[in-house]
Protein backbone atom coordinates (compact mmCIF):
# COMPACT_ATOMS: atom_id res chain seq x y z
CA UNK A 1 0.00 0.00 0.00
CA UNK A 2 1.40 3.26 -0.70
CA UNK A 3 0.89 6.82 1.12
CA UNK A 4 -2.27 7.89 -0.92
CA UNK A 5 -3.91 4.41 -0.39
CA UNK A 6 -3.02 4.47 2.97
CA UNK A 7 -4.92 7.95 2.96
CA UNK A 8 -7.62 7.20 0.99
CA UNK A 9 -8.53 4.34 3.20
CA UNK A 10 -7.79 5.66 6.85
CA UNK A 11 -11.21 6.90 7.40
CA UNK A 12 -13.13 3.50 6.37
CA UNK A 13 -10.25 1.90 8.23
CA UNK A 14 -11.67 3.46 11.49
CA UNK A 15 -15.50 2.86 10.15
CA UNK A 16 -15.02 -0.73 9.96
CA UNK A 17 -15.87 -0.83 5.92
CA UNK A 18 -12.64 -2.84 5.08
CA UNK A 19 -12.07 -6.05 3.95
CA UNK A 20 -9.78 -7.97 6.30
CA UNK A 21 -6.70 -7.94 4.01
CA UNK A 22 -7.07 -3.80 3.28
CA UNK A 23 -7.18 -3.46 7.06
CA UNK A 24 -3.96 -5.19 7.71
CA UNK A 25 -2.63 -3.42 4.75
CA UNK A 26 -3.71 -0.33 6.16
CA UNK A 27 -1.91 -1.04 9.66
CA UNK A 28 1.16 -2.68 8.35
CA UNK A 29 2.01 0.66 5.97
CA UNK A 30 1.03 2.77 9.24
CA UNK A 31 4.30 0.92 11.06
CA UNK A 32 6.58 0.82 8.26
CA UNK A 33 8.41 3.77 9.42
CA UNK A 34 6.40 6.35 6.72
CA UNK A 35 7.21 9.19 8.37
CA UNK A 36 3.83 11.66 7.45
CA UNK A 37 1.65 8.59 7.65
CA UNK A 38 3.06 7.13 11.25
CA UNK A 39 2.44 10.99 12.54
CA UNK A 40 -1.04 10.60 10.61
CA UNK A 41 -1.94 7.34 12.11
CA UNK A 42 -0.66 8.39 15.37
CA UNK A 43 -2.95 11.57 15.49
CA UNK A 44 -5.62 9.67 14.49
CA UNK A 45 -5.58 7.18 17.24
CA UNK A 46 -5.18 10.52 19.52
CA UNK A 47 -9.02 10.77 20.12
CA UNK A 48 -11.95 8.80 18.50
CA UNK A 49 -14.97 10.96 17.31
CA UNK A 50 -17.30 9.18 20.24
CA UNK A 51 -14.85 10.39 22.33
CA UNK A 52 -15.06 13.83 21.46
CA UNK A 53 -18.86 13.65 21.04
CA UNK A 54 -19.03 12.18 24.07
CA UNK A 55 -17.56 15.80 25.69
CA UNK A 56 -18.77 18.01 23.30
CA UNK A 57 -20.68 20.12 25.68
CA UNK A 58 -17.67 20.69 27.65
CA UNK A 59 -15.84 21.70 24.09
CA UNK A 60 -18.85 24.31 22.88
CA UNK A 61 -18.86 25.85 26.63
CA UNK A 62 -15.31 26.38 26.84
CA UNK A 63 -15.08 24.10 29.63
CA UNK A 64 -12.16 21.29 28.60
CA UNK A 65 -8.55 22.26 29.84
CA UNK A 66 -6.09 23.55 27.69
CA UNK A 67 -4.01 20.26 27.00
CA UNK A 68 -7.60 18.54 26.03
CA UNK A 69 -8.26 21.72 24.21
CA UNK A 70 -5.27 20.81 21.74
CA UNK A 71 -6.61 17.44 21.46
CA UNK A 72 -9.83 18.37 20.12
CA UNK A 73 -8.56 21.02 17.68
CA UNK A 74 -6.51 18.23 16.43
CA UNK A 75 -9.05 16.00 15.75
CA UNK A 76 -11.73 18.57 14.31
CA UNK A 77 -8.74 19.57 12.21
CA UNK A 78 -8.16 16.26 10.44
CA UNK A 79 -12.36 15.26 10.67
CA UNK A 80 -15.00 16.08 8.58
CA UNK A 81 -17.18 14.27 10.37
CA UNK A 82 -16.60 15.82 13.76
CA UNK A 83 -16.52 19.21 11.52
CA UNK A 84 -19.95 18.90 10.64
CA UNK A 85 -21.56 17.66 13.42
CA UNK A 86 -19.89 20.34 16.04
CA UNK A 87 -21.75 22.45 13.61
CA UNK A 88 -24.90 21.25 13.53
CA UNK A 89 -24.77 21.28 17.28
CA UNK A 90 -23.89 24.59 17.53
CA UNK A 91 -26.82 26.01 15.23
CA UNK A 92 -29.02 23.61 16.50
CA UNK A 93 -28.60 25.18 20.00
CA UNK A 94 -28.94 28.22 18.22
CA UNK A 95 -32.07 27.54 17.00
CA UNK A 96 -33.59 26.64 19.90
CA UNK A 97 -32.65 30.05 21.25
CA UNK A 98 -33.54 32.13 18.24
CA UNK A 99 -37.23 30.91 18.87
CA UNK A 100 -37.88 30.55 22.33
CA UNK A 101 -35.97 33.33 23.74
CA UNK A 102 -38.16 35.78 21.20
CA UNK A 103 -41.74 34.33 22.60
CA UNK A 104 -43.51 35.32 25.52
CA UNK A 105 -42.57 38.92 25.93
CA UNK A 106 -45.73 40.50 26.10
CA UNK A 107 -47.47 42.77 28.23
CA UNK A 108 -48.96 41.11 31.25
CA UNK A 109 -52.47 41.08 30.69
CA UNK A 110 -54.54 43.51 32.82
CA UNK A 111 -56.53 40.78 34.47
CA UNK A 112 -53.56 38.81 34.86
CA UNK A 113 -51.93 41.95 36.92
CA UNK A 114 -55.23 42.39 39.02
CA UNK A 115 -55.12 38.57 40.17
CA UNK A 116 -51.70 38.34 41.56
CA UNK A 117 -52.25 41.75 43.19
CA UNK A 118 -55.57 40.19 44.48
CA UNK A 119 -53.92 37.50 45.66
CA UNK A 120 -51.64 38.81 47.29
CA UNK A 121 -54.01 41.18 49.64
CA UNK A 122 -55.89 38.13 50.50
CA UNK B 1 -10.37 10.80 9.50
CA UNK B 2 -10.61 11.27 5.73
CA UNK B 3 -9.43 14.69 5.04
CA UNK B 4 -6.43 15.91 6.66
CA UNK B 5 -5.75 17.94 3.41
CA UNK B 6 -7.24 21.07 4.27
CA UNK B 7 -8.90 21.77 7.79
CA UNK B 8 -9.93 24.84 8.38
CA UNK B 9 -9.00 27.68 11.11
CA UNK B 10 -10.56 25.78 14.75
CA UNK B 11 -13.62 28.03 15.61
CA UNK B 12 -13.77 29.46 19.19
CA UNK B 13 -15.20 28.01 21.83
CA UNK B 14 -19.35 28.87 21.60
CA UNK B 15 -19.50 30.40 25.36
CA UNK B 16 -20.96 33.77 22.94
CA UNK B 17 -24.34 31.62 22.86
CA UNK B 18 -24.93 31.22 26.09
CA UNK B 19 -27.49 33.74 28.35
CA UNK B 20 -25.43 35.97 30.21
CA UNK B 21 -24.25 35.87 33.56
CA UNK B 22 -25.93 38.03 36.23
CA UNK B 23 -23.62 40.78 36.38
CA UNK B 24 -24.70 41.14 39.95
CA UNK B 25 -26.26 43.71 41.90
CA UNK B 26 -28.43 46.57 40.06
CA UNK B 27 -28.55 50.03 41.70
CA UNK B 28 -31.98 50.63 39.87
CA UNK B 29 -33.41 48.04 41.99
CA UNK B 30 -33.07 49.70 45.21
CA UNK B 31 -36.07 52.45 45.11
CA UNK B 32 -38.62 49.17 44.25
CA UNK B 33 -36.97 47.18 46.88
CA UNK B 34 -37.12 49.94 49.13
CA UNK B 35 -40.93 50.83 48.09
CA UNK B 36 -41.76 46.72 48.19
CA UNK B 37 -40.62 46.55 51.63
CA UNK B 38 -42.45 50.15 53.17
CA UNK B 39 -45.55 48.49 52.27
CA UNK B 40 -45.92 51.41 49.61
CA UNK B 41 -49.56 50.73 47.72
CA UNK B 42 -48.55 50.23 44.25
CA UNK B 43 -45.15 48.86 44.20
CA UNK B 44 -46.34 45.02 44.00
CA UNK B 45 -48.14 45.90 41.11
CA UNK B 46 -44.83 47.48 39.80
CA UNK B 47 -43.26 44.46 40.50
CA UNK B 48 -45.01 42.30 38.67
CA UNK B 49 -45.71 44.86 35.86
CA UNK B 50 -42.14 45.09 35.22
CA UNK B 51 -40.86 41.52 35.94
CA UNK B 52 -43.91 39.71 34.84
CA UNK B 53 -43.34 39.41 31.16
CA UNK B 54 -40.14 37.60 31.78
CA UNK B 55 -40.90 35.36 34.20
CA UNK B 56 -43.89 34.27 32.32
CA UNK B 57 -42.31 33.40 29.29
CA UNK B 58 -39.86 31.38 31.41
CA UNK B 59 -42.75 29.41 32.80
CA UNK B 60 -44.19 28.99 29.71
CA UNK B 61 -40.74 27.90 28.22
CA UNK B 62 -40.29 25.12 30.86
CA UNK B 63 -44.11 24.00 30.92
CA UNK B 64 -43.76 23.41 27.08
CA UNK B 65 -47.21 25.68 26.96
CA UNK B 66 -49.00 28.74 27.70
CA UNK B 67 -51.59 26.24 29.42
CA UNK B 68 -51.24 27.23 33.72
CA UNK B 69 -48.47 28.97 33.31
CA UNK B 70 -50.72 32.47 34.95
CA UNK B 71 -51.60 30.10 37.61
CA UNK B 72 -47.77 29.13 38.64
CA UNK B 73 -46.85 32.99 37.87
CA UNK B 74 -49.12 34.20 40.45
CA UNK B 75 -47.80 31.27 42.78
CA UNK B 76 -44.10 32.73 41.88
CA UNK B 77 -45.27 36.02 42.23
CA UNK B 78 -46.50 35.41 46.37
CA UNK B 79 -43.53 32.79 47.16
CA UNK B 80 -41.01 36.53 45.99
CA UNK B 81 -43.89 38.60 48.21
CA UNK B 82 -43.00 35.98 51.22
CA UNK B 83 -39.15 36.00 50.34
CA UNK B 84 -38.78 39.38 50.28
CA UNK B 85 -37.28 39.78 53.38
CA UNK B 86 -34.27 36.97 53.11
CA UNK B 87 -33.25 38.70 49.34
CA UNK B 88 -30.20 39.88 50.23
CA UNK B 89 -29.55 42.23 47.05
CA UNK B 90 -26.11 40.32 45.97
CA UNK B 91 -28.31 39.42 42.36
CA UNK B 92 -30.20 41.43 40.46
CA UNK B 93 -33.77 41.42 41.17
CA UNK B 94 -34.56 40.30 37.86
CA UNK B 95 -32.41 37.25 38.49
CA UNK B 96 -33.57 36.53 42.16
CA UNK B 97 -37.54 36.34 40.30
CA UNK B 98 -36.43 34.33 37.17
CA UNK B 99 -35.23 31.46 39.44
CA UNK B 100 -38.48 31.98 41.79
CA UNK B 101 -40.28 31.61 38.82
CA UNK B 102 -38.14 28.44 37.38
CA UNK B 103 -38.62 26.92 40.79
CA UNK B 104 -42.41 27.38 40.57
CA UNK B 105 -42.68 25.92 37.04
CA UNK B 106 -40.53 22.89 38.48
CA UNK B 107 -42.10 22.33 41.47
CA UNK B 108 -45.92 21.96 39.50
CA UNK B 109 -43.63 19.28 37.09
CA UNK B 110 -42.70 17.07 39.79
CA UNK B 111 -46.56 17.13 40.24
CA UNK B 112 -46.44 14.97 37.02
CA UNK B 113 -43.29 12.86 37.19
CA UNK B 114 -45.10 9.67 36.94
CA UNK B 115 -45.85 10.55 32.93
CA UNK B 116 -43.88 8.65 30.76
CA UNK B 117 -40.68 10.28 29.56
CA UNK B 118 -39.41 8.17 26.71
CA UNK B 119 -36.40 7.05 25.64
CA UNK B 120 -33.88 9.24 22.71
CA UNK B 121 -31.26 6.31 22.59
CA UNK B 122 -32.03 6.33 18.48
CA UNK B 123 -31.67 9.74 18.12
CA UNK B 124 -28.22 9.57 19.45
CA UNK B 125 -24.99 9.38 16.95
CA UNK B 126 -23.69 5.69 16.43
CA UNK B 127 -19.99 4.78 16.11
CA UNK B 128 -17.76 1.91 14.87
CA UNK B 129 -16.04 -0.44 17.52
CA UNK B 130 -13.46 2.17 16.76
CA UNK B 131 -14.92 4.90 17.60
CA UNK B 132 -15.81 6.95 14.23
CA UNK B 133 -19.45 7.47 13.08
CA UNK B 134 -21.32 4.76 11.33
CA UNK B 135 -23.20 7.49 9.54
CA UNK B 136 -21.52 10.17 7.34
CA UNK B 137 -21.91 13.84 9.09
CA UNK B 138 -23.46 16.47 6.74
CA UNK B 139 -23.09 20.38 6.92
CA UNK B 140 -25.72 22.10 7.33
CA UNK B 141 -27.11 24.28 4.17
CA UNK B 142 -28.58 26.97 5.34
CA UNK B 143 -27.58 28.74 8.48
CA UNK B 144 -31.29 28.60 10.27
CA UNK B 145 -30.67 32.01 12.16
CA UNK B 146 -31.72 33.13 8.66
CA UNK B 147 -34.02 30.60 7.76
CA UNK B 148 -35.33 31.28 11.06
CA UNK B 149 -36.87 34.41 9.73
CA UNK B 150 -39.86 32.49 8.57
CA UNK B 151 -42.58 31.35 10.70
CA UNK B 152 -42.99 27.86 9.22
CA UNK B 153 -39.17 26.80 9.92
CA UNK B 154 -39.99 28.86 13.68
CA UNK B 155 -43.13 26.34 14.11
CA UNK B 156 -41.11 23.31 13.11
CA UNK B 157 -38.41 24.32 15.69
CA UNK B 158 -40.87 24.43 18.47
CA UNK B 159 -42.36 21.80 17.93
CA UNK B 160 -38.81 19.46 17.11
CA UNK B 161 -38.35 20.78 20.88
CA UNK B 162 -41.38 19.45 22.17
CA UNK B 163 -41.05 16.31 20.79
CA UNK B 164 -38.15 15.80 22.84
CA UNK B 165 -39.30 13.65 26.35
CA UNK B 166 -40.15 15.65 29.12
CA UNK B 167 -37.30 15.16 30.90
CA UNK B 168 -34.20 15.77 28.57
CA UNK B 169 -36.68 19.42 27.17
CA UNK B 170 -36.81 20.98 30.50
CA UNK B 171 -33.03 20.39 31.29
CA UNK B 172 -32.36 21.75 27.70
CA UNK B 173 -34.30 24.92 28.10
CA UNK B 174 -33.40 25.55 31.90
CA UNK B 175 -29.36 25.62 30.70
CA UNK B 176 -29.77 26.68 27.05
CA UNK B 177 -32.92 29.37 27.66
CA UNK B 178 -32.74 30.28 31.40
CA UNK B 179 -28.85 30.31 31.50
CA UNK B 180 -28.92 27.59 34.93
CA UNK B 181 -25.72 26.61 35.94
CA UNK B 182 -25.44 22.22 36.11
CA UNK B 183 -25.08 22.61 40.02
CA UNK B 184 -28.40 24.50 39.93
CA UNK B 185 -30.14 22.53 37.30
CA UNK B 186 -28.97 19.02 39.05
CA UNK B 187 -30.71 20.65 42.57
CA UNK B 188 -33.59 22.04 40.56
CA UNK B 189 -34.28 17.80 39.25
CA UNK B 190 -32.88 16.09 42.06
CA UNK B 191 -30.55 14.98 40.41
CA UNK B 192 -26.33 14.76 40.37
CA UNK B 193 -24.32 17.55 38.59
CA UNK B 194 -23.01 15.22 36.22
CA UNK B 195 -26.43 13.92 35.35
CA UNK B 196 -27.40 17.06 34.34
CA UNK B 197 -24.54 17.42 32.52
CA UNK B 198 -25.29 14.52 30.63
CA UNK B 199 -28.55 15.02 30.31
CA UNK B 200 -28.42 18.46 28.68
CA UNK B 201 -25.67 16.97 26.06
CA UNK B 202 -27.94 14.58 25.16
CA UNK B 203 -30.65 16.29 25.02
CA UNK B 204 -29.04 18.74 22.75
CA UNK B 205 -27.74 15.99 20.40
CA UNK B 206 -31.40 14.54 19.99
CA UNK B 207 -32.35 18.23 19.32
CA UNK B 208 -30.08 18.55 16.31
CA UNK B 209 -31.28 15.01 15.11
CA UNK B 210 -34.75 16.05 15.13
CA UNK B 211 -34.37 19.18 13.44
CA UNK B 212 -32.44 17.52 10.49
CA UNK B 213 -35.37 15.19 10.66
CA UNK B 214 -37.89 18.01 10.26
CA UNK B 215 -35.61 20.92 8.57
CA UNK B 216 -34.38 19.02 5.48
CA UNK B 217 -33.98 22.26 3.95
CA UNK B 218 -31.13 22.87 5.79
CA UNK B 219 -29.29 20.18 4.79
CA UNK B 220 -27.61 20.33 1.58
Amino acid sequence: MNCDDFRQNLHPYFTDTLSVALRRDVEAHAASGCGPCGELWALAHELSCRELVEFLDDYVEARLPAERLAVFERHIALCGDCRDYIAGYRRSRGAARAVLCDEGLAPMPEELVRAIVKARKA
Amino acid sequence: MEDAEAPPAPRAPDTAALPPADAGPDPGDAPLLAALRAGEPGAFETLVRLHGPRMRAAIARLRGSPADADDILQDAFLSAFRALGRFEGRSRLSTWLHRIAVNAALMRLRGHRDEPTGDIEALLPHFSPYGAFTAAQRAWGQAPEDALEREELRAQVREAIARLPENYRIALVLRDIEGLEQAEIAANLGISVNAAKIRVHRARQALKALLEQALPGLRP
